[in-house]
């Protein structure tokens, strides 16, 4: 009798039947180990690259010499080349700049997103391609399934680990050259693997925040020393009773919550509106800071395949983790409106919208930028 | 798998391995010990020095055995400056294209008082005893100048340097950093030239974590590593008998077969060099004396590390003037002294050949950069042409 074997692939793209020459981006990170770990399991010959890409200290994420020595590392346990790229002038015009004018100008804009999309997944997947590598790699919680034979950005299957909206801006033309080979794992079968495999960096803490701004300083002391801040004057918008002062009314974001206190009827205050020609900051109660309407211009859209879809029903994020929101999109004089079903809470001007498939809900559509 | 990095290390030589290979087990114990074992060390790390001494043109007493490059030279420039503060000598003069293991513990001493003088090079990236001529006054306490380029390949003319240093700065020692020439060059005249010189053995053929400092008698130098009496009381630190003896063995095989060997690469260099400019490379200097296994090439409108990437994954080994500690490729202070264009410093590769080198490995260098280039996108003819103006 003949018994017929039917091999069933956990990981559909990893397992390729063919092997590729895949370059995988090692942060240093646990998920960009183990992806690589996945990578030379499947039988890709697998090369590890780390991008150098800020000059100064940091103390987290993806810039600091010891990250590059765990890479490197790792990648010897691997039994896999490894290179290390120096982006640091890119990052700096590409992300670092641009994230420290726009605060100048009153918006918040996700540098995360900006460097995956100009430095990861442009500059280093060019290069990746001229070295004549088959595929880039990275070890993002998101994943790419295919869709009437069409390769999709989709939501990573861990849904608190979900990366896919810092890759939400990403092209088709990307996605086509792009393996996630995490993305099909939860967070703690990650770290299960890279135990099992002795790999250092295996209960190394997830960075949480942005690469380039140490703990120490934060946000407020990155900026500071490189904008000229200035103290604001915080206003109830509805009594226009001066609530108080901030010290620094460039890094107040619309919507932001922290450090606004309550008002004189005891409710908690959200930045509705910041005027840096005043130094004014003004504050609501929660039902006045939320919106329905959110404005995008078309030039900062983009999308993972077909055009978004007007006028029908699309699930929006507005943050990292955000919960998803429905919403529609609709053509306006300059751009477009993303109009939610229900209104939410206000989100900062250069903040990334992601949007998704209401039918089929993991797939990423495209994104855009609140103007 | 062509190895075009000889200027970063050298393959161990066979002599130097069978004649260290017995000393492991015969000349193990601490060269200071007064016991039969540490005897026998000591007379192998004596024989080294002797030997050496005798190599480079000097006596054993100035033979000062270190742990490599990098700390001769930390010493030099640190020891000298030391002393110079004392006797009331502020200035130091050095070139701008020195290794850091010079220009750092130099900057260092800025914040003691030491007034910082940097020497350009030319634009052939030569060090000119004209140019240094300028800067001496009798104020100086130290001049180093390295006598060929690490990254350029470029030898300059110590004899003529020196002798200015003696008419201008009379109270100047003289240091120079000779690792890049001991493979090729002969050092007795350099030493006969110079007060303290730097020498490492990995890059002769032997292994790494030796060196010499070479402290002409009558050089006073304050010491460097401190807690014991070893080497004349001059560097203290349990002595490295075997290593010692690998790098006068390393240095006697270079100094028998330099001239053929140099002869023989030079001639490689320059085949590999037409091939690079009939891709359109550059050759970044075009000095008259340079090293016979340097090639320092642009290929303009390229990335430095995308190269360097590109040739590793085709099996060819070469390397970029500088990185820093994360392994990334950074614009070396050496090509920013020589104030190249942009497009042409950012596609700079290193290629160092060596006495291993062989025929066939310029031919498969040559395939691999040719491919490599292509697919890369091709030099940018315009700005490479530009260059030549």
């Amino acid at each position: 009798m003949a018994v017929l074997v039917v091999f069933v692939c956990p990981r559909p793209l990893v397992c390729l039947t063919e092997q590729m020459e895949v370059a995988i981006a090692m942060s240093g990170g646990v998920d960009s180990s183990v992806a690589a770990a996945l990578l030379v399991e499947a039988g890709h010959e697998v090369t590890g690259v780390t991008l150098r890409l800020w000059g100064g200290v940091s103390d987290s994420g993806c810039c600091s010499a010891s990250d590059v020595d765990d890479a490197r590392r790792v990648a010897q346990q691997l039994g896999i080349a490894h290179h290390v790229f120096n982006l640091t002038e890119e990052f700096q015009a590409a992300v670092v700049q641009p994230y420290i004018d726009g605060h100048a100008k009153g918006k918040t804009p996700n540098p995360c997103v900006e460097c995956n999309r100009t430095v990861k997944f442009e500059l280093l997947l060019e290069r990746c391609r001229r070295l004549g590598f088959d595929r880039l790699a990275t070890g993002h919680h998101a994943r790419i399934v295919e869709r009437n034979g069409v390769p999709k950005l989709a939501r990573g299957v861990d849904d608190l680990k979900d990366q896919s909206y810092v890759l939400s801006m990403l092209p088709a033309s990307t996605i086509a050259d792009l393996l996630l080979p995490v993305g099909e794992m939860q967070k703690s079968e990650v770290r299960e693997r890279a135990v099992a495999l002795g790999l250092r960096t295996a209960m190394k803490p997830d960075s949480q925040d942005v690469c380039f701004i140490r703990s120490d300083e934060g946000r407020e002391g990155f900026l500071g020393e490189r904008l000229n801040v200035r103290p604001g004057t915080v206003i109830d918008r509805a009594t226009g009773v001066q609530m108080g002062s901030v010290a620094a009314v460039q890094l107040v974001t619309i919507g932001q919550r922290r450090g606004i206190g309550a008002g004189p009827d005891g409710e908690r205050r959200y930045v509705v509106g910041v005027d840096l020609k005043r130094d004014v900051v003004e504050v609501a109660a929660l039902e006045h800071a939320l919106q329905r309407r959110l404005k995008v211009l078309s030039s900062s859209m983009t999308t993972t395949g077909d055009a978004l879809p007007l006028n029908t029903s699309v699930i929006v994020q507005v943050s990292a983790h955000g919960k998803p929101l429905s919403c529609v999109l609709e053509q306006a004089s300059d751009g477009f409106d993303v109009v939610l079903d229900v209104p939410a809470r206000l989100v900062a001007p250069g903040q990334t919208l992601a949007f998704y498939d209401v039918n089929d809900p993991d797939i990423v559509l495209g994104s855009a930028i609140v103007a | 798998m062509p190895y075009f990095d000889h200027a970063a290390a050298t393959p161990v030589r066979l002599e130097v391995l069978e004649a260290i290979a017995p000393l492991f087990t015969t000349a193990y114990a601490n060269p200071s010990a007064g016991h039969a074992s540490g005897r026998s060390a000591r007379a192998v790390l004596d024989n080294a020095r002797e030997e050496i001494a005798q190599l480079l043109g000097a006596q054993p007493g100035e033979i000062i055995f270190t742990s490599g490059g990098t700390e001769s030279d930390n010493w030099a420039i640190a020891g000298t400056l030391e002393r110079g503060l004392r006797e009331g000598l502020p200035r130091a003069v050095v070139s701008s294209i020195e290794h850091k293991a010079v220009l750092e513990p130099a900057e260092r001493f800025q914040a003691r008082g030491v007034s910082l003088v940097l020497v350009e090079p030319n634009d052939d990236g030569e060090v000119t005893a004209q140019a240094l001529g300028a800067l001496l006054d009798e104020s100086v306490s130290l001049v180093s100048i390295m006598a060929a380029n690490n990254e350029l390949g470029v030898v300059n003319d110590l004899g003529a340097i020196a002798k200015t240093v003696r008419q201008r700065a009379s109270r100047a020692v003289i240091h120079t950093d000779a690792v890049q020439v001991a493979p090729w060059l002969d050092l007795q005249a350099a030493t006969a030239a110079v007060d303290l010189m730097t020498v490492s053995s990995h890059k002769l053929g032997g292994l790494k974590g030796t060196g010499v400092l070479l402290a002409k008698e009558g050089v006073r130098l304050d010491a460097f590593v401190l807690g014991g009496a070893q080497e004349l009381g001059r560097r203290a630190g349990t002595q490295d008998a075997i290593g010692a003896m690998a790098m006068a063995v390393a240095l006697r095989c270079a100094v028998r077969d330099r001239e053929i060997d140099g002869a023989r690469v030079a001639k490689l260099r320059h085949r590999f060099v037409q091939g690079l400019l009939a891709l359109g490379a550059t050759e970044t200097v075009k000095a008259k004396h340079m090293l016979p296994g340097h090639a320092h090439v642009a290929f303009a409108g390229l990335a430095t590390d995308e190269l360097l990437v590109g040739f590793d994954r085709a099996g060819l080994a070469a390397a970029a003037g500088s990185s820093c500690a994360s392994g990334a490729t950074e614009l070396s202070h050496v090509v920013a002294a020589l104030g190249r264009d942009d497009d042409v410093a950012k596609g700079i590769v290193r290629f160092s050949l060596g006495r291993t080198t062989t025929n066939d490995d310029v031919t498969e260098a040559l395939a691999i950069v040719e491919a490599t280039v292509g697919r890369l996108g091709g030099i940018r003819l315009p700005e490479a042409a530009r260059l030549l103006d």
